[in-house]
């Protein structure tokens, strides 16, 4: 009885001990592991802060001006070079029979008597049939996307 | 009797018994508290305290922070950040062979003399710098050396990776960090509290419109020979400056080796005769008051004697001008005789209204006092009508040209963005519709008058050249000019200013040796709009606003010499 006992608290007293201790052990290495996280995180901070500043350095207007002119042969941007709206823009010709841009268009549908000088010349954008006019000025702000979808439609072009 | 010896026993053993049970309890009980004691403080520490230290490690996790905040542009570029660099320092009392010690250190630190590192390894000091914040190269060479008795101590330093890009506005700091000038100074305090450490002070700056800005001033002090350049961009209708330059410049991370020429920031801290550009202050003002009307005119084939001084125009048109005339074709007579007509009194109150005769404010300690008569004579109101006379600081000419512009109000320049404000802090200078009739005059100026070289087809800029003779001791010299514009954009909702002004162009052949405003201010002009308005999304239209057909009806260009 007495003896059963003292061994009993013996073994509980050397759980007790052994479990302490290593719960010790595990919570430092955990620390230390914090403690190498922490410094790690605090060096990528710095190389961020480094990388950040040297980004800003590489990224100087000077700096890519000098590279574009040297490799890129850009040029500034100038105002015709800049979309003002869908009616602005002019339609693009493939074929290379169009060399002045055509600024102004009408659309008729097929059928619909074209009350304008024909000039003769015809073009074609795609599947669609393009007869040059000499038009007047006659301006119809118009969706081309819609247009290019209805393949019914002739387009036909003006000249500025 | 048999009995009682025994029982004596048994009473003394019972008795014994007692106080040994009695021993025990207490022994128990001092256990059991001093246990419960213990295992209270466990709860204690495991947690309450627990909690708290958890707290602190997480502080200790965030620690990298610099000691001076980062400065960045509107857009988040880094204009001024701090890194971390390495100091070298010596303990005398280890190094057992100075002599080598000096020649070897040298050796990969040219620019230390042998000699001075030789007397500082020898002294008896116990702590001696030997070079401030070193590149990771140098250290990474030094400690290659492996002599012992040298050691590093981490230091911040303050990198400006833009270089001189802007320099004047952000300023510098000395080798502790402590800002000296521009916004590092004006700011020094915000910069410096580590509550606003990791948050960036956002500036109004635009990088991109500012190297524009500066990359055409530097070209156009190149191709005129001029000793110096101011400019200024700002939106009219915040008060933000999105960029700002004073040529010659500097380089922020070496300051202590710029001259203080290049430290002086023109925009802001010089004052200088503008010239003409106030005569859109003049005709506002005249427009204003209604003393006259926009189709009134003056007789400009005189020039005015007054006070042994002979006001001219520099572009004669020898003939009656209109207002819009006078404006365009920037004749002096015409608008000294205007300024006469509302009176010296009246144009110092405008101008006291409009901020030209007190210190630009802005977010700078380098701001300087405009320069103006004390007493304001007839003769001092005729030459400033046209900017002669009156000394004032380019920025401060922007944000006064700027209420004429957007509609009357006079806004604050800032050098901050600020997401809250509202820029309420505006006030009414000149009515909605004079202003209108200014900018109609603006842009007939660069269509048909003395600023055509300002023109960017598409993006509708109007301005006013001014072309002022430097002053010197005992007069005005012709050969030393200030060369300005003064251009705004799109003029039929101008969002933007431009002010540039060149000191002392010389002619060049491609000017016909004009040095003048409209042969050297207006095409840098042109070329920063034409450069920033796409970056500023202003959208390009060849649509002209019917309102300016008012003033250029009023314009006989055929007439124009």
């Amino acid at each position: 009885m007495k003896t059963s006992h003292i061994i009993i608290a013996a073994l509980v007293f050397a759980l007790a001990l052994s479990g302490l201790f290593s719960l010790k052990f595990v919570a430092e290495g955990k620390e230390r592991q914090l403690r190498a996280l922490q410094n790690q995180v605090q060096d990528d901070q710095r190389a961020i802060r480094v990388l950040k500043a040297e980004w800003a350095y590489l990224n100087r207007p000077a700096n890519i001006q000098d590279l574009a002119v040297k490799y890129l042969g850009l040029r500034p941007l100038a105002p015709k070079h800049i979309y003002g709206g869908l009616p602005s823009l002019p339609w693009r010709v493939a074929s290379g029979k169009i060399d002045a841009p055509l600024v102004d268009f009408v659309m008729t549908p097929p059928d619909e008597p074209v009350r304008l000088a024909n000039l003769g010349k015809q073009a074609s954008i795609g599947d669609t049939e393009v007869i040059l006019f000499e038009a007047p000025v006659v301006r119809q702000p118009m969706d081309a996307i819609s247009l290019l979808m209805a393949s019914d439609i002739r387009l036909v072009g003006g000249r500025p | 009797m048999s009995l009682s010896p025994r029982l004596h026993i048994a009473e003394s053993h019972k008795a014994k018994m007692e106080i040994a049970r009695n021993r025990l309890m207490v022994a128990i009980f001092i256990f059991a508290a001093a246990f419960t004691l213990l295992g209270l403080r466990m709860l204690d520490l495991g947690l309450v305290q627990r909690v708290a230290e958890a707290g602190n490690n997480h502080s200790e996790h965030a620690a990298v922070m610099a000691s001076r905040s980062d400065i960045v542009d509107r857009n988040g570029v880094v204009l001024a950040t701090n890194l971390q660099t390495s100091s070298l320092f010596a303990r005398p009392k280890r190094i057992t062979e100075p002599r080598v010690a000096a020649a070897r250190i040298t050796a990969v630190l040219p620019e230390l003399s042998e000699a001075d590192v030789y007397t500082k390894l020898t002294s008896s000091k116990s702590f001696v710098w030997l070079k401030r914040k070193l590149t990771p190269r140098e250290k990474w060479q030094v400690n290659a050396l492996g002599i012992p008795g040298l050691d590093f101590q981490n230091e911040e330093e303050r990198i400006y990776p833009q270089g001189a890009m802007a320099s004047h506005v952000l300023g510098y700091v000395d080798i502790d960090g402590k800002g000296l000038s521009g916004i590092e100074r004006f700011f020094n305090s915000r910069l410096s509290d580590p509550s606003f450490a990791d948050e960036p002070l956002v500036l109004s700056m635009d990088v991109r419109v500012q190297h524009a800005l500066g990359d055409e001033l530097s070209k156009t002090m190149e191709r005129f020979s001029a000793i110096g350049g101011a400019g200024v961009v700002l939106d009219i209708e915040t008060g933000e400056v999105l960029a700002m330059a004073s040529m010659p410049d500097f380089d922020p991370n070496h300051a202590g080796s710029a001259s203080r020429d290049a430290r002086f920031n023109r925009a802001t801290a010089g004052v200088y005769e503008l010239g003409s550009i106030f005569k859109t202050f003049t005709l506002a003002m005249a427009l204003d008051s209604g003393v006259v009307e926009l189709n009134d005119s003056y007789d400009a084939r005189q020039p005015i004697s007054i006070a042994g001084f002979k006001i001219k125009d520099d572009h004669p048109q020898n003939r009656i001008l209109t207002l819009p005339e006078i404006f365009i074709y920037s004749s002096n007579i015409g608008a000294a005789k205007i300024a006469m007509d509302v009176g010296g009194e009246e144009q110092r109150n405008f101008l006291q209204r409009l901020g030209m005769l007190r210190p630009a404010t802005i977010e700078l300690g380098e701001v300087a006092w405009p320069l103006y008569p004390e007493r304001w004579r007839d003769i001092n109101t005729m030459t400033i009508s046209y900017g002669h006379g009156i000394a004032i600081s380019p920025l401060q000419l922007a944000v006064g040209s700027a209420a004429m512009v957007n509609g009357g109000e006079l806004i604050t320049a800032t050098l901050i963005k600020d997401h809250d404000a509202d820029y309420g802090d505006r006030r009414r200078i000149i009515s909605e519709s004079t202003s209108e009739q200014i900018r109609a005059m603006m842009r007939a100026t660069v269509q048909i008058g003395t600023g055509k070289n300002a023109n960017v087809p598409g993006y509708r800029v109007g301005g006013k050249t001014g072309t002022a003779e430097k002053s010197d001791v005992g007069g005005y010299r012709e050969d030393a000019l200030m060369s300005s514009f003064m251009g705004a954009f799109p003029m039929d909702a101008p969002r933007y200013l431009v002010l540039i002004s060149v000191d002392e162009p010389k002619g060049i052949a491609e000017t016909y040796n004009f040095s003048s405003a409209g042969w050297v201010a207006a095409p840098t002009v042109r070329n920063i709009v034409a450069r920033i308005a796409p970056i500023l999304g202003v959208e390009p239209s060849t649509e002209e606003d019917p309102h300016f057909q008012q003033a250029a009806l009023l314009i006989d260009a055929s007439k124009a010499n």
